[in-house]
């Protein structure tokens, strides 16, 4: 890498590292900064059997300190897929000390945690038929209009639920196969990636179209993450199974990327853009390591090197960016929860 | 602990979920109103009802399930006793003689198979009937195919939850998505180099993106203005930026790229210690 000397490189003395008894996959921080500075986290383990359990910690970015909270653990019937906080931040909704928390995995469920329990909410089954619904790959809690989560499923469709009402408000066969997972742009227009390798946006005012903006190189490359940045909703970004790039999309350059992040050297499995900033994305993978991207308004002719990095040691799973915090990133490796400060 | 490939936990999880979905629809499906199993029988159920019924003897067949210890109803132990599971049933397959009284016997009486079976010793109607079906049936092809329109009738009647399929639209190089006249932005993402290797003027990259004859596939057809306004206008509508990204891929052609006018030069920005220095600007742009 010609530009090393231009990276910085994260110290352990910005990190703070949470180990869990089990694995970890999914991971979530809460937006509401009621109680500010303490952050709650919630971490989701990764069993492979029917019994898992998420944890709330307490993370305090003044004294580096991550505290479970014992008494705000939960069984969650097998490892969730995704975990997200309500996104509003100081809405009437909030009350001070609960936050409300939605899963993803067998169903979509919501969650109240409280200050010294959690309460399960409610379950959504968009099953008429049955009382099982196909396996949730992933969701979306639309920020705008909070009362409407998307979720995306392996049964190609993607669902939109009022959760207010507790009923389905569409669901759309939304791809040829698989879909992995979804993300909302405004409050009535939404993307999803699948198996089928294509990226494509749906607008609730016109359902019987979609359109499709992106699609992977190789026919039938499956898109396993998207990440649509919410300072700037022109672009998205996505990563392909088995590949080292990170896929920088502009809608309205459809078909082709605008950039391609390709640094790292492995696999990655995760990508985040930044909470409040719209040139900065976050990516982390297979070959252990973070890095933190500066989109550039003119690209160099060797291709974009990242601003930052981070070695973790093990693969990264999960990654997630403070929007209460901005300046932390979390990432989920074996049995780790670490949080980097950036 | 677990040992799984390293890579992928999200799809292997995926595939956990999968199976144990599959696993319970099937469970579901093999279930009656009231609870009790139905569907095919397994080894264990067959051991259970055997023993059953050599401790107690035939008969009493409401007594049955709780006697075996059977999730099933009284019914459906009946029909397996006598059926399968009854040491008097003549399993071997069929003999040709059987066969072809089979066939004499279902063109006088067509498909009343005890009577059938009555005729044909150690035989029961059962059997008869699946060996009709699987063999037997094929010599009366117009008959299976009215069987089979009237399923199909059947299930198209049957109307569960509307699921909507939205067609999906893709883009072409000469699609009108990429027309200035739908995209409203000043400076075009990628200059177009010319054959004579200068870089293209709007002029130019709007003559060479209209669709050819005007005429368009309509899968790729836009929004046309009588429609309410369409969430991309918003979108594209966002001032015109000077954060833009060139396109990054036409590294060969960077000589030509486009340099977006007084981009902000933010390379020099400390980023790791202020996040923040650029993103008042950002907010002044946006």
């Amino acid at each position: 890498m010609e530009n090393s000397t231009q990276e910085s490189h994260i110290r352990s003395e910005n990190s703070v590292t949470y180990d869990s008894p089990y694995p970890l996959y999914a991971m979530a921080l809460s937006p509401n900064t009621n109680s500010h500075p303490q952050q709650r986290i919630a971490v989701g383990s990764f069993i492979e059997e029917y019994t898992n359990r998420i944890d709330i910690l307490n993370f305090n970015p003044e004294n580096f300190s991550i505290k479970p909270q014992p008494s705000l653990s939960f069984d969650h019937p097998y490892p969730p897929t995704k975990l997200m906080f309500h996104p509003a931040t100081n809405s009437s909704l909030q009350k001070t000390s609960s936050d409300l928390l939605a899963t993803s995995g067998d169903y979509l469920r919501l969650w109240e945690v409280r200050e010294n329990s959690v309460e399960a909410l409610s379950l959504f089954n968009n099953s008429k038929t049955s009382e099982f619904c196909a396996p949730l790959t992933s969701f979306d809690w639309n920020e705008i209009e909070p009362k409407r989560i998307g979720t995306s499923s392996i049964d190609t469709t993607c669902t939109i639920w009022d959760i207010e009402r507790g009923v389905v408000e569409t669901q759309l066969i939304a791809h040829d196969k698989e879909v992995y997972d979804i993300a909302w742009g405004e409050s009535r227009v939404f993307a999803s990636v699948s198996a089928d390798g294509s990226v494509r946006i749906f607008d609730l005012r016109d359902k019987e179209h979609s359109t499709i903006i992106y699609e992977s190189p190789q026919p039938d490359t499956p898109l396993l993450r998207l990440a649509w940045n919410k300072k700037d909703l022109r672009y998205m970004a996505t990563i392909l199974m088995d590949s080292n790039k990170v896929v920088i999309l502009d809608i309205r350059s459809p078909t082709t990327p605008v950039a391609e992040l390709e640094r790292h050297r492995a696999g990655v499995n995760a990508i985040a853009w930044a909470p409040r900033s719209s040139k900065h994305i976050c990516s982390a993978g297979d070959d252990t390591q973070a890095l933190i991207w500066e989109l550039p308004t003119v690209a160099g002719p060797n291709g974009i090197d990242p601003m930052t990095m981070y070695s973790a040691g093990y693969e990264i799973n999960q990654l997630q960016w403070s929007a209460a915090q901005p300046d932390w990133i979390a990432i989920a490796f074996a049995n780790k929860m670490q949080l980097l400060r950036v | 602990m677990i040992a799984i490939e390293k890579s992928h936990i999200f799809i292997f999880m995926c595939g956990q979920l999968r199976k144990t979905y599959r696993d319970q629809v099937h469970m579901e499906k093999s279930k009656t109103r009231s609870g009790v199993r139905k569907g095919a029988w397994t080894y264990e159920e067959d051991k259970l009802l055997k023993s059953c019924i050599r401790k107690y003897g035939e008969g009493k067949w409401h007594l049955a399930p709780q006697r075996a210890g059977l999730n099933r109803c009284r019914k459906s132990c009946r029909l397996r006793w006598l059926n399968y599971l009854n040491p008097t049933i003549n399993k071997e397959s069929f003999s040709e003689d059987e066969v072809d009284m089979m066939l004499r016997l279902h063109k006088l009486l067509g498909n009343r198979w005890s009577l059938i079976a009555g005729r044909l010793p150690g035989r029961t109607s059962n059997y008869v009937k699946n060996y009709w079906h699987t063999h037997l049936r094929k010599k009366v092809i117009s008959k299976k195919l009215e069987e089979n329109k009237e399923k199909e009738k059947l299930k198209e009647t049957v109307k569960p939850h509307e699921i909507i399929k939205p067609k999906p639209r893709t883009f072409s190089a000469n699609s009108p998505w990429l027309n200035r006249k739908y995209i409203n932005f000043v400076t075009p993402i990628v200059a177009v180099s010319t054959k004579d290797g200068t870089v293209a003027k709007d002029s130019d990259i709007e003559n060479t993106m209209i669709p050819i004859n005007g005429d368009v596939d309509s899968a790729a057809q836009p929004y046309t203005g009588n429609s309410t306004t369409m969430w991309w206008e918003n979108l594209l509508n966002v001032s015109n930026d000077k954060i833009g990204l060139c396109s990054l891929l036409q590294e060969e052609d960077s000589k030509y790229v486009n340099f977006l006018s007084e981009v902000p030069n933010v390379n020099d920005c400390n980023w790791k210690s202020k996040i923040y220095e650029f993103e008042s600007i950002l907010d002044i742009l946006n």
